[in-house]
This record gives C-alpha cells, sequence and structure tokens, in this order.
C-alpha cells in the first residue's frame, strides 16, 4: 500500500453519497423519535439557563465544570434568532452529530485514499450510541467533535505537505481551544506527531509548526491563566476518582457501544486478550499504515494515556465525555484496520462489529431515559464532600 | 536485485520505548501482581524472561543496520564454486549448474559435490552425466565415496582436491545471479574477512503455503537480524549463497563436523580466532523453500538440532576469542529454538484454568492489560517496522506453531538421542501431515472443550472470558499450521487470502 493516500484509488466504486445520506436521514429520524425529547441531565439546564439569559455575559460566568467560551457566545448568537429551548439547542447539537458524518468520510479518505476507510467511519460514528447520545444533548460536545474533525483533517494535510492548510489549521485549533480546554491534548498530540517525524518536513514547514505551536500554547496558556486567577477554575474541575485500568478500556468500548449496564461492559472488555489476535492479524506482508493513519492512532490513544498518567501523578480529570475528542482518531483507525488488509477474517469482523453496534444501540435506545451516562450527582456529592476545597456557585 | 526487506530501517525511539514497556511489564509481573499458582507462576516469570531477552537481544541486533564495509571491486581471486548434492533431482542441480556457469568472473571453477554416493540415493551417477554434459564449460563432479560428517564432509573433502583460495558454496537448488562473484568477492580484499553471506530468498514461494510461510520467517532474520549481526561481527553461515576464504577454513580445520548445522559451528570457531565476516544484503541466489510440512519439519527440526548442539556443547557465552556482541549475538541465535518451551507454557495456562480453576496471577485483568497491550502492540509493530513491512502473521504462526519441533530438538539435544543429517526435499511431495500438527489439533479441541466444562462449573465470569480469550489466541495462532497439515484436497476448499506482492517478489525462474 503506498503511503501516499493521494495515489491510492479505492478498489470498488461505492454509493458514497446516498449511503451517507441514507445513514444521516437514519441516525435524524433515530434522535427525533427517541432523543430530542429525553429527559435532561445537569449541564444541560447549566447550558440552557444561560443562553436563556440572553446577554453576552464574561466567561467568569461560564460553567463550573466546563470552561467552553465559545460554545456560550454560539447559544447567545442562537437566542437572538430564535427562542431557546432544550430541544433547539439539542438540535445544534444534532446537525453538528450529522455533519461529522460526511467530515469523517473526507478526513478518511484523505487520510487513506479509500473511500471505503471514510465511508465506514462514518457509518460506525452513525451507529455509535456514545456519538448518538452527544449529538443529541445540549452540550458542547457534539461541536467539538466536529471541529476536532475538522482540525485533524487540516492536521492531515499538513502531513501530506498541503501549504494552504496553515492558515485555516491555526484558525480551527483557536477555535477549539476556545470550545474546550481538553482540546489542548489533540494539539499537543499534533505537534508532538509533527516533532517525531520532523524528518519528513523542510525547515520552513517546522518553523510554521513551531509558529502554530506557540501561539496555541499562547492562548491557551493566558485563557488558563484567567480561569485559575479569576474563576478558580481548578478548583472547580470535576472532582472524580482516579482512574483504572477498566476505566481506560471502558473509554473505547463506549465509542463503539455506548453506555451499557455494567455488566455488559464488564463482559466485553473481559475479551481483551482477543486485542492481541486483531494485532496479529495486523502483521500483514506489505500493509503499511500511511503516515495519517499512523497519526490517527496516536491521537486515538495517547490523549487517554496522558490523562491517565496525569490523574494519577496530578488529579483526576479522567471524565469520558472529555475523551470524546478521541473518538473520530479511533473510528478511522477501526476503519482502516478493518477495511486495509483486504483479510476475509476482518471483513467477518466487520460485519460482526456492526451487527453488534446495531443491538447495542438499540439496547441503548430501549433504555434512554434509565441510563446513567455521567454519574453527575456522584460527583456532586464528591465535590460537597471537597467543598472546603474550594468555594463553587 | 534490493527487495523492500533488505532496506536498512532506524527506529530507536520506538525500540526504547518497547523496551521500557517490556521491562515495565516485567516489573509488574514481579512486584505489582499477586501471585496465584506457585508453579504456573514460575513458568510464567520465566516465559517473560524469555521474551525481554529474545527483545532484547533483537534490539541489540537491530539497533543499527547501516554497515559500511570496505569492497575493492577489482579483486578477482580465483574462486571453486561447489554445488552441494544429496540425491536431489537431476532437474533441480542442473538450473543451478547452467547459472553457475554463466557467472560473470573471471576466475572460477564450477564443482558438482556429489554426496548420493554415500547418501545411497539410487540417482547418484546422474550428477557425474551431467557434469559430463557441461564438461566444456569446465564443470566437474567430484563423488565422495567415503561417507562421514554430512555435508561439512562432503564439503571438507572438496577442499582436498581442489585449489582455489577462495570457494563459494551453493545448495544445490539455490540458481545464483551472473554477478554473484562479482558482488560477493570484493569484501575479500580486507584479508581479515573470512566469508560473505548472502540471504536465502525462496523462488518459490508463491507456491505453497509452507513454502510462502517459510520465506515470510526469513524477511526478518535475512533483513534487519543478518544487517545487525553483521554490524556486530557475529553473522554465521547459512550453508548457502556464500564466498569463504580457504586461509580461514584451514585456519579452524576445516568446516566443523560435530553438528548438523556446521556452517553455525565453523562460523562460531572462525569468530572466535578473530576472522570477520560481512553480510552482502542483494538477493544474489534464489532457491527452494520446503513445499510440505513434512519437509518444513525436517528444515526446522535440524536447524534447532544443530543450535541447541551448539548451546550446550559449545556454548558462545564461554568461548575464548569472542566480544561481548559476539556472544550475545550467538547466544540470541541459538537460544531462539527454546522457543518451544516458553510457547507451550503460555499454551497452556488457558487449559489450567479451564480443567483446574488455577491461575498464575490474581491481579485485575485489566490492570494487566493496561500494561500488556501497549507493550504487545509496539513489539508487532516494531517487527513490521524492522522487516520493511515484509514480516507477516502467517510467519509468527509458523514461528510459535513449531513449538513441538522445537521441543523435540530440545529433548533429543538433552538427552544426546542420535539423529540424522536429512535434506530438505526440494519437491511438493503429496502426503498426510496430519500426525504432525495432531498436537495442534488435540490444543484445539482440549480448548472449547475446557471453555464448555468452565462455563458449566462457574457460570459466564470475566475469569471464563479472559481465558477463553487467550485460549482462542492460540487457535488462532495454530490455524495457519493445521491447515498446512491437511491434505491438498482439504486445504484447497479453505480460504486463503492471496498476497499482493510487490514486482520484485514475484517468482523469477
Amino acid at each position: 500500500m503506498n503511503s501516499d493516500p493521494a495515489a491510492n484509488q479505492s478498489p470498488k466504486r461505492v454509493p458514497v453519497f446516498g449511503t451517507l445520506l441514507l445513514a444521516a436521514l437514519a441516525m435524524a429520524a433515530v434522535s427525533v423519535i427517541w432523543l430530542l425529547h429525553s429527559a435532561r441531565n445537569y449541564q444541560e439546564t447549566f447550558n440552557l439557563t444561560f443562553a436563556a439569559q440572553g446577554t453576552l455575559s464574561p466567561v467568569s460566568q461560564t460553567s463550573p465544570d466546563d470552561p467552553m467560551p465559545l460554545y456560550f457566545w454560539l447559544l447567545h448568537g442562537l437566542a437572538h434568532v430564535f427562542s431557546p429551548s432544550l430541544v433547539s439547542l439539542r438540535i445544534v447539537s444534532l446537525i453538528c452529530y450529522l455533519l461529522l458524518l460526511p467530515a469523517l468520510y473526507i478526513a478518511g479518505k484523505r487520510a487513506t485514499g479509500d473511500r471505503r476507510i471514510g465511508l465506514l467511519a462514518a457509518i460506525l460514528t452513525a451507529l455509535s450510541p456514545f456519538m448518538l447520545w452527544y449529538g443529541n444533548r445540549a452540550t458542547v460536545y457534539a461541536l467539538l467533535t466536529l471541529v476536532t474533525v475538522i482540525s485533524q483533517y487540516l492536521f492531515v494535510c499538513l502531513l501530506q505537505r498541503k501549504r494552504w492548510a496553515w492558515v485555516p489549521y491555526l484558525v480551527v485549533g483557536l477555535i477549539g481551544l476556545g470550545l474546550h480546554y481538553f482540546f489542548a491534548v489533540i494539539l499537543l498530540a499534533q505537534v508532538l506527531f509533527y516533532l517525531v517525524k520532523q524528518r519528513e518536513f523542510s525547515r520552513r514547514e517546522l518553523v510554521y509548526m513551531l509558529c502554530c505551536t506557540v501561539v496555541f500554547a499562547a492562548a491557551f496558556g493566558l485563557w488558563m491563566h484567567y480561569l485559575a486567577d479569576t474563576v478558580h477554575i481548578f478548583a472547580k474541575l470535576p472532582y472524580t476518582a482516579k482512574p483504572s485500568a477498566t476505566n481506560a478500556f471502558i473509554i473505547y468500548v463506549q465509542y463503539l457501544f455506548g453506555f451499557q449496564a455494567v455488566s455488559t461492559t464488564t463482559f466485553v472488555i473481559a475479551f481483551w486478550p482477543l486485542l492481541v489476535v486483531f494485532a496479529l492479524l495486523a502483521v500483514q506482508k506489505y500493509v503499511r499504515p500511511p503516515i495519517a493513519i499512523q497519526y490517527y492512532s496516536f491521537t486515538a490513544f495517547m490523549p487517554l494515556l496522558l490523562v491517565f498518567a496525569l490523574s494519577w501523578i496530578w488529579r483526576p480529570l479522567f471524565l469520558s465525555s472529555y475523551f470524546i475528542v478521541c473518538l473520530p482518531s479511533f473510528m478511522l483507525l477501526v476503519s482502516w484496520y478493518l477495511v486495509a488488509f483486504e483479510l476475509r477474517a476482518l471483513s467477518w469482523a466487520r460485519t460482526l462489529l456492526i451487527l453488534l453496534m446495531v443491538a447495542m444501540l438499540a439496547a441503548e435506545l430501549a433504555n434512554v431515559n434509565r441510563a446513567v451516562h455521567e454519574d453527575y450527582l456522584g460527583a456532586q456529592t464528591i465535590r460537597l464532600r471537597h467543598s472546603d476545597r474550594a468555594s463553587f456557585g | 536485485m534490493k527487495s523492500p526487506f533488505l532496506q536498512p530501517v532506524s527506529a530507536r525511539r520506538l525500540l526504547t520505548i518497547n523496551l521500557l514497556l517490556a521491562t515495565f511489564y516485567f516489573v509488574a509481573l514481579l512486584v505489582l501482581f499477586r501471585r496465584g499458582n506457585g508453579y504456573l507462576y514460575a513458568g510464567l516469570v520465566l516465559g517473560e524472561v524469555f521474551h525481554v531477552w529474545q527483545l532484547f537481544t533483537l534490539i541489540h541486533a537491530v539497533w543499527e543496520t547501516k554497515v559500511p564495509h570496505e569492497f575493492t571491486s577489482r579483486f578477482d581471486a580465483p574462486v571453486d564454486i561447489y554445488i552441494t548434492v544429496a540425491g536431489e533431482p537431476v532437474s533441480v542441480v542442473e538450473k543451478t549448474v547452467q547459472a553457475a556457469v554463466n557467472i560473470d568472473y573471471p576466475n572460477y571453477r564450477v564443482f558438482i559435490l556429489n554426496d548420493g554416493y554415500v547418501a545411497k540415493k539410487s540417482n547418484w551417477q546422474d550428477m557425474e552425466g551431467l557434469a559430463e554434459k557441461y564438461q566444456d564449460a569446465g564443470v566437474q563432479c567430484i563423488t565422495r565415496t567415503t561417507p562421514g560428517g554430512a555435508k561439512a564432509g562432503n564439503i571438507n573433502h572438496a577442499l582436498s582436491v581442489t585449489t582455489a583460495p577462495f570457494v563459494a558454496i551453493l545448495d544445490c537448488d539455490h540458481i545464483p545471479t551472473r554477478d554473484f562473484l562479482k558482488r560477493m568477492m570484493g569484501y575479500f580484499g580486507d584479508a581479515t574477512v573470512a566469508f560473505a553471506q548472502s540471504p536465502q530468498y525462496y523462488r518459490n514461494h508463491t507456491k505453497t503455503f509452507v513454502a510462502n510461510a517459510s520465506w515470510q520467517q526469513q524477511t526478518l532474520f535475512f533483513g534487519p537480524i543478518c544487517r545487525g549481526k553483521d554490524r556486530t561481527n557475529s553473522l554465521f553461515m547459512c550453508g548457502t549463497n556464500m564466498v569463504i576464504r580457504r586461509a580461514a577454513l584451514d585456519a579452524v580445520g576445516g568446516m566443523k563436523q560435530d553438528s548438523i548445522t556446521e556452517d553455525l559451528l565453523t562460523s562460531l570457531i572462525l569468530h572466535a580466532k578473530g576472522w570477520r565476516s560481512v553480510y552482502v544484503p542483494r538477493i544474489l541466489a534464489r532457491g527452494l523453500a520446503p513445499e510440505d510440512l513434512g519437509s518444513y519439519w525436517q528444515q526446522q527440526f535440524r536447524w534447532a538440532r544443530g543450535s541447541l548442539e551448539v548451546l550446550f556443547k559449545f556454548n558462545p557465552l564461554f568461548l575464548k576469542g569472542l566480544s561481548w556482541h559476539q556472544r550475545l549475538q550467538y547466544l540470541a541465535s541459538v537460544t531462539y529454538y527454546l522457543t518451544g518451551l516458553v510457547v507451550l507454557v503460555d499454551a497452556a495456562l488457558p487449559l489450567f484454568y479451564f480443567y483446574g480453576n488455577i491461575i498464575p496471577v490474581s491481579a485485575a485483568t485489566m490492570s494487566i492489560a493496561l500494561i500488556f497491550v501497549p507493550y504487545i502492540f509496539l513489539t508487532l509493530y516494531l517487527l513490521q517496522y524492522e522487516s520493511s513491512y515484509a514480516f507477516s502473521f502467517r510467519a509468527i504462526a509458523f514461528s510459535l506453531a513449531s513449538w513441538p519441533i522445537y521441543l523435540l530438538a530440545f529433548v533429543t539435544t538433552l538427552f544426546r538421542l542420535p539423529t540424522s543429517f536429512k535434506v530438505t526435499s526440494k519437491e511438493h511431495r503429496s502426503a498426510n501431515y496430519f500426525g504432525l500438527a495432531a498436537i495442534h489439533v488435540l490444543y484445539i479441541a482440549a480448548t472449547f472443550i475446557g471453555i464448555g466444562y468452565a462455563m458449566h462449573r462457574d457460570g459466564i465470569t470475566s475469569s471464563l472470558i479472559t481465558n477463553a480469550s487467550w485460549g482462542l489466541l492460540y487457535v488462532v495462532i495454530f490455524a495457519p499450521f493445521v491447515r498446512a497439515a491437511l491434505s491438498d484436497r482439504l486445504a484447497s476448499m479453505l480460504p486463503y487470502d492471496e498476497l499482493e506482492l510487490p514486482a520484485e517478489e514475484i517468482v523469477h525462474e
């Protein structure tokens, strides 16, 4: 397989537009029927209250959990256009979620030159109960995921030496940082990956990347300084328990199968030695991951490992919703794996995975108002226990 | 021809991370995880010691794979080409003879080293006829009539009746390229170089499932490992596609006849005496891989037995004259065949759980996974990366599934049971080899029955699922070996994912 995806052509014609449209329509229908009117959660209530205020408040009024000024400004802007309601805010997320499907297709095609990989990534994301859930919440996460995919796409363009991508990459990076501070781990991963591959780039490109890094670091640093100084954000970060190894694996199981019952999730992760089988099957003659797939492998796991380590060394930061920034990379990686090797066993695995995801999606929809997606009550209890650490509003 | 697996690559950062992960996993196994059954725990730890050793020596080998050697292009000392034969069909030998007489080099002679008579082969006289056919091109046949020493004895006998200061050795199925000698001889301008070795390439690797697996196994060895061994001056002769300086052989008393892997032992002694070796990473001859499981078994057993004999009788660790790097690399090569014991222990662990509810460690399985998964993923990626993506699952599966062969070699070596030198067959033999994979089939059956038994005993628990997954892992690993043991008719009914090969790896007949 050529490492330059532009040189690759998909071996088979696939009805891309029709499939994407069908997937989008199906998931839109599922959303409207089951999810748009489901019970609200704590964070949505906060966001709705904030949007309903109708004034462009200072950042100090930002959510205690998630500092995300750009999202709130977007909500403010929308409040001028239509009356903010839970459903209208959820529709914003739904649109982002539906746009994510073509975005992932384009990102996959750009990364590998193979339409099938992009299409499979879009289908898996459409079927992901995890993504569907956040695609129907009045929260920042669907928008954050969309911006992440765009940033990933632009970064891959940079890896493929497309000079036009520098400015959009910088702008989208700053937007991502403004949406959620956790986006910084994606930018960090990008910079690290570029450094690792530095021999493949010219001195000028390295200088450009250095400039982008400086701008990102400055923006992030100022933003964090402001939050720490004015809003005392570090005292307000969600206080969760230190993550276990199981938590780390659960994140990826959730990407594929959503928020299932603990017994179901435990059952799935107990199959972990089969990962070695999948790794062995990936050792195939002359199938080498294109540079973009190497990058997606890095961003699928590195943020999680980093936060896992930080959670043990510094303070717990491990929330599955934050890791939504790793979901696009993970889906693209899984899709590449299931398509690129052209193995019969993997085509069976592909079918099995899709069937399982559909089943898990159905299970989640059947319990849509009962599923506990984030334990905010528990988190609040822990916060109250630690209330002597800082005051919070 | 420069095939992709012969390209040097460098991945020091990844190698370092991999070693750190391996060490971390090992330390976690020793310190962090709660022990279960003492014997199984000991087996697991010893197995891991072996894995870390293998990884360490692999990293030591491939740390640097670009090795500069002095090459004197005008060096054209006389060479005698030895084509070793022990009863192989004339049709196979003739292709090699034809290619040998067409080699582009000013000063050489071709000898067919005919061991058919001493090996009691009915066609031994055919070689003399073949030599007569190519008499005008200067081909001569040296038929040995006094047995002893197997292939080494054959070569030593030829050395006693020929005179050139250099000898090139070709197995009778290894067809040399026209530039074979020109590419090899230039390195002998350095008087300390005892031998030069080029890779073994199997031209029939697309012909059968077994030939394909054999070839894919070779790519890692003849790619990064040989390049690395070249750096540490610990490359050993591989029996064919090599040129040796007669003076060096004379200095150590000829090819060593004390082992069935005469080439390995002779190289070891040469290095201990201070001679140097050169690896020529170019395909300069194309031979035949074993095409059926019987031949594969025979070949692997010979290599394993010979290597283990060197380990037990001529341990490189204690042989005087070797550098630390050489000791390490030789030891890595000969201990490779202890893999048989390790695979047996590792594969048996799930069975102990199924049938006896015994486990080696009782740590939370996900804690193990968090360390083990990145470690094994990176290891597999590195194997791929270092071989320029020429290595494959099939190669790994065959290497691991060969554990009964290696175990048999270990036992026969340990108890000094006699064995004979058998030349690997150069033709596909349609026989029933199912018996060679019987133990694998037994394992697969024991795994599935064990899963059912444990499920009946404990219900569906996390421990059962994890152990069942381990068992299935070995089922997947052993499956290609079992497939290779099936009759041609049965095997043709199974799905087979054909490989798309780059142009330079297509058969070059």
